[in-house]
């Protein structure tokens, strides 16, 4: 039910449209009107509107989701000193209301819900979860106090402009965000819960197609109020900071180019020139700022490259570059991932800690949608799962969660096309991929496979393969000691028709004795000799009620490499005193698969991967002797 | 590679196969000799006082 008063202080009509409506900015005087109950509140002038790159205006219907349609009744402004973005108040035809956040071209459309047990603002840490009950466990993204400094319409809170609010926004599964309001006090008053929206998704009509430009249209020249030199803008909607590629002076974009830090040089140059477009992952981005960063680690400082890159229509990526090795970083939700002091997830993947440190901004060129400075310092934790890795950054009141993508250089080279070549790699990428990663299972099961067939065909080249050319039954002569030459035999001639080698198996029905036979194998023709010996043992018994054996009444023993030819045997046999066998067995065959040459060939199989696996190794510990957690100390080496 | 691998694993196997059903052996034993003169002579083996046992 809307309400109408007269501006306490022109005099004009007000009108609070929306029943949940407490304050409202008079369109007349610029005066903000509070009501309480039936009387106004006069909190005197607000400040004029800043000028942002907003592409909405009051007045503006749309409808969202099934709710019913809305009208854009109230602008909120708010500023944390390098930044100020818009709150848009949404109210329903059926006098409910929700929140539209507007900030680098982002929308967020944000929903009152129930407000849970949640820690107060002094006690709330970023990067630190806080269950949202129903909505579920969500992440401290950041945490702020803000200043409300002007305003336009409607607003659903009773609040003097310039008045601190303080405020936390979180993130939670499945894309969602929520902000909880602390008003200027320590507890909590609201929170809301919603998600990333488009205007399209609102179906707001009448919207500005491009955002009214802060300093300069898209591409124009301006001047460096430094040294003079032509400064070209090329995302002049969501520019805040830009360094001089002339002299590194680094300028307020949101101030008319007002400068901050004054420098007479640039102390680091990108690769290719700001300005470069080159396509990547599908989209066609600009080359628009440049950093140097590095972390200092026992004094020895390690340095990295970062070259912001932007569309349009997708926003902001990184390309960053590292001792030569190059990787693509996108922001991701940070409700979506999480990170531990051992390890991260994200996707469904799992990441591994790879290295802490304070990463600290060294150089700057070019411009920046956040009010960067040298010297800025984030806490950073990577965790690696080639070719990916997850990096989070956090300060006091802010954390961002990224994901890299490893490049080759010569996918860099070719979107971007610089001169020369790209700078050689040297040692490891942390998410650098192993070359081989691609090959490794299917060599493995290739492997497996060979071996496979290698036990097959040995099963059944033993079964099938080879022939039998001598069989015969030897008897002990009765009175002939073990070993006698009365005891020796000779066996009837056999031919042996094809060269090769001869296994000679021997058996014999002892039990708690030994036959042990010391044979020759005599070709007839050359007088050619191969000598073999086989022994069979066999005992067994009971002792303390368990029965035990060992031995068998069978053996073999082979010869290699026998020519075809027409071939006796002498056969010299022992045995245990007193304990003569009935009568011993001989078989020869020719041309059997040997048992070691299998295990050979499959030990040959499993060269090339076992080859792979200590490369790899290899390749891991390289990788890990940069991290946090080195494998082994004092790894080095340039491998692949 | 996988293709490289496929070669060297097949050849190894084909080696392997071969080895298996010639009863190749790696390595030669040592080899004695008889004379001549021990196989012709009485009381060599081929006129050894009995053959026995051989069925």
């Amino acid at each position: 039910m809307p309400y109408q008063a007269s501006c306490p202080q022109c005099g004009s009509e007000i009108v609070f449209s929306l029943g949940a409506s407490l304050l409202k900015i008079c369109e007349h005087c610029g005066s903000a009107v509070a009501r309480k109950g039936a009387d106004l509140a006069n909190y005197g002038k607000v400040a004029d509107l800043v000028s942002t790159p907003s592409l909405l205006s009051l007045g503006l219907r749309g409808g969202y989701s099934g709710a019913p349609p809305f009208t854009l009744l109230g602008r909120l402004q708010l500023s944390f000193g390098s930044g100020t973005w818009d709150e848009w108040l949404l109210g329903f035809r059926d006098g409910n209301w929700a929140w539209l956040s507007e900030s680098q071209g982002k929308f967020h459309y944000m929903g009152q819900a129930p407000l849970p047990p949640v820690p107060r603002f002094e006690e709330i840490r970023v990067g630190a979860t806080v269950d949202l009950g129903a909505q579920g466990t969500f992440v401290v993204t950041e945490s702020r106090e803000g200043r409300f400094v002007s305003g336009a319409g409607e607003l659903p809170f009773d609040v003097a402009p310039g008045s601190a609010m303080r405020y936390a926004d979180l993130q939670g599964p499945g894309g969602q965000f929520a902000t909880i309001d602390y008003g200027s006090g320590s507890a909590a008053e609201a929170v809301y819960i919603g998600r990333e929206v488009t205007l399209d998704d609102l179906g707001i009509k009448g919207a500005k197609e491009e955002p009214a430009p802060l300093q300069a249209v898209k591409g124009e020249a301006l001047g460096c109020p430094q040294c003079g030199g032509p400064l070209e803008i090329r995302a002049p909607d969501q520019t805040q900071r830009i360094a001089c590629p002339y002299c590194g002076s680094l300028l307020d974009a949101t101030k008319d180019l007002m400068v901050i830090e004054v420098m007479t040089s640039v102390e680091v140059q990108p690769l290719f020139p700001l300005g470069a477009k080159g396509r990547l992952m599908g989209v066609q981005w600009t080359f628009i700022g440049f950093m140097e960063r590095s972390v200092t680690v026992d004094y020895v400082r390690y340095a990295w490259r970062e070259y912001l890159l932007h569309d349009p229509r997708k926003g902001f990526r990184w390309l960053v570059e590292s001792k030569g090795h190059w990787s693509f970083v996108e922001p991701i939700h940070a409700g979506d991932a999480s990170a531990s002091l051992s390890g991260a997830s994200y996707g469904g993947e799992s990441f591994k800690h790879f290295q802490s440190g304070f990463a600290r901004v060294d150089s700057v060129l070019g411009e920046f949608y956040w009010a960067v400075a040298r010297g800025d310092t984030t806490e950073s934790r990577d965790y690696v799962a080639p070719p990916r890795m997850l990096s989070t950054e956090e300060t006091e009141s802010e954390t961002t969660y990224s994901l890299a993508t490893y490049l080759e250089p010569e996918q860099v080279w070719k979107a971007f096309n610089p001169k020369g070549k790209p700078p050689e790699r040297i040692g490891i990428a942390p998410n650098q991929p192993w070359p081989h990663a691609a090959e490794m299972g299917p060599v493995w099961l290739t492997a497996l496979g060979l071996a496979a067939l290698v036990v097959l065909l040995f099963v059944a080249i033993s079964v099938t393969g080879g022939k039998q050319v001598f069989s015969a039954t030897f008897s002990i002569p009765n009175r002939v000691l073990p070993g006698s030459p009365e005891a020796a035999v000779f066996s009837e001639p056999f031919e042996i028709d094809r060269s090769g080698n001869i296994e000679v198996r021997l058996e014999a029905p002892v039990a708690n004795s030994f036959v042990y036979v010391d044979g020759a194998l005599i070709n007839e023709t050359t007088g050619d000799v191969d000598e073999f010996d086989a022994e069979v043992t066999y005992y067994h018994g009971v002792e303390d009620g368990e029965s035990w054996s060992e031995g068998g009444t069978h053996a073999r023993a082979y010869m290699s490499r026998v020519p075809a030819g027409r071939y006796v045997l002498r056969l010299a046999p022992q045995w245990e005193v007193g304990k003569p066998p009935i009568s011993y067995a001989l078989t020869l065959r020719s041309r059997v698969p040997r048992l070691h040459q299998a295990l050979l060939a499959i030990l040959l199989i499993f060269v090339w991967p076992l080859l792979l696996f200590w490369r790899k190794m290899r390749f891991e510990s390289q990788r890990w002797s940069e991290s946090d957690h080195p494998w082994m100390s004092g790894s080095s080496g340039d491998d692949e | 590679m996988r293709r490289a691998y496929l070669i060297y694993g097949f050849t190894v196997l084909g080696l392997w196969g071969a080895a298996a059903l010639s009863g190749f052996e790696l390595f030669a034993a040592t080899r004695g000799k008889l004379p001549a003169e021990a196989r012709t002579s009485p009381g060599g083996y081929r006129s050894y006082g009995y053959w026995r046992g051989g069925k």
